[in-house]
């Protein structure tokens, strides 16, 4: 049932990328394949593959229960607002937030996870920043 | 003759004190990689790739480094097979049947000193294959046209689908999603946009490294993050790392398993230089073959010590193996060599007869740190190997905080870029799905890296043959590729070569 899915939603892809190639602008020089040639292949095998996974599915996944999918999915929110507080906090600050996230969810106690934090953070801070001469993202403090 | 002078050459790049120390820093990077469950050679390439960038080392020393770290997680594998029949990465799978019994009779230190022997012995004699055999490669390669290399590519994709997965349907569509995902971007022929729908961001294409990165090392996260729960109650923390008594077996013992060395190191260089196969094959049939031949008192499965030399000689060979058809044609035999490939097209180097014509330096001055990085990790792995047994002690809780930061310092010290990272994050939970989905994520790198090769030799080739698809079918060296595709899909089928799934037995 799970081969089922995932091919109806790659053929819904697939057809996708078929629409997406039909509207490349051409342009006024090319060669004989062009820039639609590639893609149209690929969607050939991306849609039949979908195709055959609709009709002879196999695979049952096993998806994990809903506080699990929560975790994950708030791990990648939490992903995301590194990426975007990272310019403004600086390196360190942002990344003592990530792994102390980090270490507290997989089981450390809050404080140690902190201070843990705290401890890779500035590590890899100065081992890559002064050390190894890599440039970081700094806040309006310079770290 | 003319190998050995370039090999002098190579030693005097990787005797620098830079190179050397880079192949000590792999070697130990890789041990610990390659020993850690869940953690193989690929995330531990993945993740130093951007750093080795960002950091601005030459090409021969990036290569130093990250092949020192792929050699390094080959020996590091069986570490956590043995000790705590947890294969360390997927090619140390075979070394559990024979190792964890040795581990129960109290042999644990003998297990893990004869496969060091046998990791040497196998990536010494690959090596060794390497210099001899892609030279050779090479001046075939010359021959090549973009209609050749064009069908050198679809050979490695389906020599990959024979091997990696059993559902092949699914490896066709995760070559066919890896492939996609390199279209994306303006293409370099014609230099309209294609797939970008307007996002400024999008017109460079997604970097293969961020693929590579998002779908290896962060959608790991997510799987130890989904699972830290079952983790504290079953498999690395809370299991005793067994007692490391006696490291020395007795010269007698060491004799019984010199043949299943030699055979196995055979084997698993073969399997390795076969596009797309890599070293997992390579562990798989060097096990199979020796139990097929040495089973006569039926101790194989029971703590037979031709069990665990004869897949560990298979796998480092089959590691170096890889390493040929690599550096000589530039089509990757295995994930790992994918990742390696993808960095040196960012530099700008493309690998095949040209890399030995152009850069020598990079071939021969890897092969030499190869040699030196072996001698390393014989050190590492025997007298040492009580440390990094230590390594397993260590909690996820502390492990996952620096695998993530590091991760994104190397991309963000790339690129600069937090767009990239966001990327870099979607790419994560899509690795994760398709864990979930049973889609196998070394051929979506792969076609994120080799998919733009791919369409430029096709182009290329299309437009010496005037259009003309039949071309393709045209020399012999295609017929002979067509003929191994063709037969690389099909039997196996026959012989019903499946490797077991290591997600039933790890997770």
């Amino acid at each position: 049932m799970t081969d089922r899915i995932l091919g109806i939603i790659t053929l819904l892809i697939s057809i996708f990328y078929i629409y997406a190639t039909s509207i490349i602008q051409l342009s006024f020089i090319s060669d004989v394949i062009g820039p639609k040639g590639f893609p149209y292949i690929i969607a050939f095998f991306l849609f039949s593959s979908s195709i055959w996974l609709i009709f002879f599915p196999k695979f049952q996944a096993i998806w994990p229960k809903g506080k699990k999918i929560i975790e994950v999915l708030v791990t990648a929110a939490i992903f995301f607002l590194y990426a975007s507080v990272l310019p403004h906090l600086g390196f360190v600050v942002s990344t003592i937030l990530l792994t102390t996230y980090i270490s507290w969810r997989m089981g450390a106690a809050i404080l140690i996870a902190f201070i843990y934090g705290v401890i890779i953070s500035i590590t890899i801070f100065v081992l890559f920043n002064y050390v190894l001469g890599l440039s970081l993202a700094k806040n309006y403090l310079g770290f | 003759m003319d190998v050995f002078s370039h090999l002098v050459d190579g030693f005097a790049v990787a005797l620098t004190f830079q190179n050397i120390g880079l192949a000590i820093i792999g070697c130990v990077l890789g041990t610990v990689f390659g020993a850690l469950p869940g953690l193989g050679p690929a995330n531990g390439v993945a993740i130093l790739i951007p750093l080795s960038f960002a950091l601005g080392l030459s090409p021969a020393s990036s290569m130093i480094l990250l092949c020192s770290v792929y050699y390094g997680a080959m020996y590091g594998g069986r570490i956590s097979s043995i000790l705590l029949n947890i294969p360390g990465d997927e090619p140390a799978l075979m070394t559990t049947i024979d190792g964890y019994p040795m581990t129960l009779k109290g042999r644990a230190g003998e297990a893990l000193t004869l496969t060091g022997i046998a990791s040497f012995y196998g990536a010494i004699f690959a090596t060794i294959g390497l210099v001899f055999l892609a030279p050779q490669l090479v001046d075939i390669a010359l021959l090549f046209r973009p209609h050749e290399y064009f069908v050198l590519f679809v050979m490695a994709f389906a020599t990959l689908g024979s091997a990696s997965s059993d559902n092949k349907v699914k490896t066709i569509l995760a070559s066919a999603i890896g492939i996609a995902i390199s279209t994306i971007g303006i293409d370099n022929q014609t230099g309209v946009p294609r797939f970008s729908f307007g996002e400024v961001h999008l017109y460079d294409g997604i970097d293969f490294l961020i693929v590579i990165v998002g779908l290896f090392a962060v959608s790991e996260i997510f799987i130890f993050i989904e699972n830290k729960d079952d983790q504290n109650k079953g498999s690395i923390v809370q299991k005793n790392t067994p007692q490391i008594t006696n490291i020395i077996p007795s010269g007698k013992v060491i004799l019984k398993t010199v043949p299943s060395m030699i055979r196995g190191g055979f084997l698993g260089f073969v399997a390795g230089i076969l596009p797309g196969a890599g070293a997992s094959l390579g562990s798989f049939i060097a096990y199979t073959f020796e139990k097929k031949i040495s089973n006569k008192n039926d101790t194989f499965g029971k703590g037979d010590e031709r069990g665990v030399t004869a897949p560990e000689a298979g796998n480092n060979a089959a590691a170096g193996g890889a390493l040929v058809p690599m550096l000589a044609l530039g089509v990757p035999g295995s994930g790992t060599t994918a990742v390696l490939l993808a960095m040196l097209l960012t530099m700008n180097i493309t690998p095949g007869p040209l890399l030995f014509e152009k850069n020598p330096d990079v071939v021969w001055g890897l092969i030499a740190s190869l040699f030196i990085g072996n001698f390393v990790l014989l050190i590492l792995n025997i007298p040492m190997v009580r440390i990094f047994a230590k390594v397993l002690l260590l909690p996820p809780k502390f492990l996952m905080p620096i695998i993530i930061a590091v991760s994104f310092v190397g991309v963000y010290g790339l690129t600069g870029s937090t767009f990239d990272l966001m990327m870099l994050t979607i790419l994560g939970l899509l690795g994760w799905i398709f864990r979930k989905l049973d889609i196998p994520l070394v051929p979506v790198v792969m076609g994120s890296v080799l998919g733009n090769l791919m369409e430029v030799n096709l182009r290329r080739a299309m437009t010496i043959s005037n259009g003309n698809w039949m071309d393709l079918f045209s020399s012999n060296v295609c017929i002979v590729l067509w003929l191994i595709i063709f037969f690389a899909f099909i039997l196996p089928m026959f012989f019903n070569l499946k490797l077991p799934s290591l997600k039933k037995n790890s997770r």
